[in-house]
């Protein structure tokens, strides 16, 4: 049996990989939900609203206007943990330099580093590490 | 005439003092001096030469000897002088040789002769006595006496030890004399008058000639000292030891001789000069050697460079006598110095300014490399993305031609982002923020190994390794640098044979030289240069996949480690990729 989580949620201004990766985890038919934020502000903005609960896997791009991934991340350590506790993050970047690899790996609530663009593989490895079923 | 020979001495007495400059130079002179005493030996065993040689001086001063106006009596006490010598010389010979030969100086004369020969000397000057005295052959007598002076002189002999020669002769022949003339007084009192006149004459004959050729041999030393002294550029100043000056060489034109010789030396100079020079005095005569400085003067803005020197002159006591002040004028040597260091300075400069523009555009190159290809990444990935999506889910669904435009597009795409990959990857070499350390090559070998397991086990390789060393560099180039290398090894084999790789090491003191060599295809001589430049690829993609960086990042590896990178091969025996480490980076 499949895991289904209930939301995703892509970061990243690239519209082109918003759209691919957004066909790659539907057609694998592994969330009920996946929203989409062009940006760090914006993607902080989606996580304020409360009531609703929070994607339990973020893609989270580096390179992106206004908030970049490393300045969003360093907002969201100040959320509090119990709205942090059932998200996973992963990067998910153009770049293959091993210097933000090694970046990422200090940072506590970074989940996994993976290179552009998202195919099965990845997505069935993320969900075998975090969400066994 | 004789008291001019005797104003002459002193200066023989001053040349034996300027021979005794230093101790150590005495030594050396003395040894000169005993060389030419032999030269004159060997020259008076040629009699008949030397005889030649002094005619002509002897014509020159000819006239100076007059020739005493002896009587009929005096002629036959000469007769009888000559007989009696005639009769005792063998006699005395035999007395006297054994005592002559045991002298240090005439000892070694004498025994240049054979007795043959000092015979037929003793007879020729017996018979050029006889014909004087009873032929009246007084010029060519004469003649051999002053011939007898030039050689002395020439011999370096002293008028002394040759009056002791004389001397010698005479103490023997006078007993036999007394003996001969015991009977009559008056007979002995005319002899002795005879003899006299004769003995003065020829002795003053020897000592003329002596003397004479003496001072033309020291007057011809004198000479040319003193044309060095005079002719050199060099401004030469001997001074005494209160640096007060004795004389010099050459005058400037605001100067007399008058206005220099007894002044001060230091009078002539001022303030940081003057006191230079003190100290310069000062040294020499405390260290008792010579003392090397460098002055300069500023006249009217015109600067002059001096190099000078101040030497001891040291006396018979080994006291410093006297001093002498060497000075050259250097300025040109000093200006042309002063523009080759004014021109390497600006050199200098400039070869900063380029490297520093050199690496400038250097690194705008290499930030330009890694942005292009970083920023390329992106909509490359794009195309690929969307050209795989269609090909997922149009495939077949359009007609043939469709689907094999696609299939070029999604091939080319593949390539372009291996290229950009690499050229990325190539770039980013030496960038990394990590500090070179200790790097285990045999750790490093390990994990090359390790990643790469999947291709050797493919291939059926074998990778034997020497133990390598621990060097100072940086990990994850060295990785990657010993990961290109030997998947080379890998790659670049015939089909079907198994490839063997050994990894070699040899201390070559200041670095180590590593091989990595393989039993692959081989690469013709020709090749070797294109083997590292950028993209430069020696094979077909279809045989032998690849961007052609591999070799391009391995050097750039290298070098920024310090080394350099080689290959020696041989088409179709293999090849080895040699490297050096400096030990200390």
């Amino acid at each position: 049996m499949k895991t289904k989580l209930n939301c995703i949620l892509l970061i990243d201004d690239n519209h082109a990989d918003n759209c691919y990766h957004k066909i790659i985890i539907d057609e694998m038919n592994i969330a009920e939900r996946i929203e989409v934020a062009l940006d760090g502000e914006e993607a902080l903005k989606l996580l304020s609203h409360k009531g609703e609960a929070p994607p339990e896997l973020i893609f989270l791009d580096i390179n992106m206007p206004k908030v970049n991934g490393w300045e969003f991340l360093k907002v969201y350590h100040e959320l509090p943990e119990k709205q942090k506790a059932k998200t996973i993050i992963v990067m998910l970047s153009t770049s293959d330099n091993p210097k933000d690899l090694e970046r990422s790996k200090q940072i506590k609530e970074v989940g996994g580093y993976k290179v552009k663009p998202l195919n099965e593989k990845m997505l069935d490895e993320i969900l075998k590490q975090h969400f066994p079923a | 005439m004789k008291k001019k020979s005797i104003i002459r001495k002193p200066v023989k007495k001053g040349n034996k003092k300027s021979i005794s400059i230093k101790a150590r130079r005495k030594v050396a002179a003395k040894a000169k001096l005993s060389n030419s005493r032999k030269k004159a030996v060997n020259s008076a065993a040629k009699p008949v030469k030397n005889g030649v040689q002094t005619k002509s001086q002897l014509e020159t001063s000819n006239g100076i000897l007059e020739i005493p106006d002896f009587t009929k009596r005096d002629i036959e006490t000469l007769k009888k002088y000559f007989q009696l010598n005639k009769k005792y010389q063998k006699k005395i010979n035999d007395e006297l040789m054994p005592e002559l030969m045991g002298d240090s100086l005439w000892g070694p004369i004498l025994k240049q002769q054979t007795e043959k020969q000092r015979k037929m000397q003793q007879e020729h000057s017996l018979e050029i006595q006889r014909a004087a005295i009873y032929e009246g052959k007084w010029k060519k007598y004469t003649e051999d006496l002053m011939t007898q002076g030039v050689m002395y002189a020439r011999m370096n002999i002293s008028y002394k030890d040759w009056y002791k020669l004389i001397k010698i002769y005479k103490d023997h022949l006078i007993p036999h004399l007394k003996k001969d003339f015991a009977g009559s007084t008056e007979e002995a009192i005319t002899f002795i008058d005879g003899l006299t006149k004769f003995v003065d004459y020829a002795m003053y004959g020897i000592a003329e000639a002596y003397f004479t050729e003496k001072n033309n041999i020291i007057k011809a030393k004198e000479e040319r000292f003193r044309a060095i002294f005079e002719n050199s550029t060099d401004h030469i100043l001997l001074v005494d030891k209160n640096a007060n000056i004795i004389t010099l060489n050459r005058l400037t034109p605001d100067y007399k001789e008058e206005d220099i010789v007894g002044k001060s030396l230091f009078s002539f100079q001022h303030g940081t000069n003057e006191e230079l020079l003190k100290k310069a005095v000062n040294t020499v005569l405390t260290t008792k050697s010579p003392y090397v400085f460098e002055s300069s003067y500023t006249i009217n803005g015109i600067t002059q460079y001096f190099s000078s020197s101040i030497s001891p002159i040291f006396g018979a006591d080994e006291e410093i006598n006297n001093l002498v002040f060497i000075s050259r004028d250097i300025s040109e040597q000093k200006r042309a110095e002063m523009k080759i260091k004014e021109m390497n300075a600006t050199l200098e400069k400039k070869v900063n300014e380029r490297t520093i523009e050199l690496k400038n555009s250097n690194n705008e190159l290499e930030q330009f490399a890694y942005v292009a290809s970083h920023d390329l990444q992106e909509p490359l990935r794009t195309i690929s993305n969307f050209a795989g999506l269609f090909e997922r889910q149009y495939k077949g669904k359009l007609d043939d031609k469709a689907d094999e435009y696609l299939s070029f597009i999604s091939s080319s795409t593949t390539r372009m982002q291996i290229l950009i990959k690499d050229l990325l990857e190539y770039s980013r070499i030496g960038k990394n923020d990590k500090d070179m350390a200790e790097v285990n090559c045999n750790q490093l070998i390990k994990e090359v190994l390790n990643d790469m397991s999947e291709s050797i086990n493919e291939n059926k390789a074998k990778v034997h390794s020497d133990a390598l060393p621990v060097i100072k560099g940086y990990a994850v180039e060295m990785k990657s640098l010993f990961q290109n290398l030997i998947s080379n090894a890998i790659k670049f084999q015939t089909p079907g044979a198994h490839p063997v790789i050994k990894i070699k090491v040899k201390d070559k003191g200041k670095e180590w030289l590593l091989g990595v060599e393989d039993n692959g295809i081989g690469i013709d001589k020709k090749y070797y240069d294109k083997l590292f430049i950028i993209f430069q690829r020696l094979h077909n993609k279809a045989e032998y996949p690849g961007t052609g960086i591999g070799l391009v990042q391995c050097k750039k590896i290298i070098e920024l480690h310090g080394g350099k990178i080689w290959v020696d091969s041989e088409q179709g025996k293999g090849s080895t990729f040699y490297f050096t480490m400096p030990k200390t980076n």
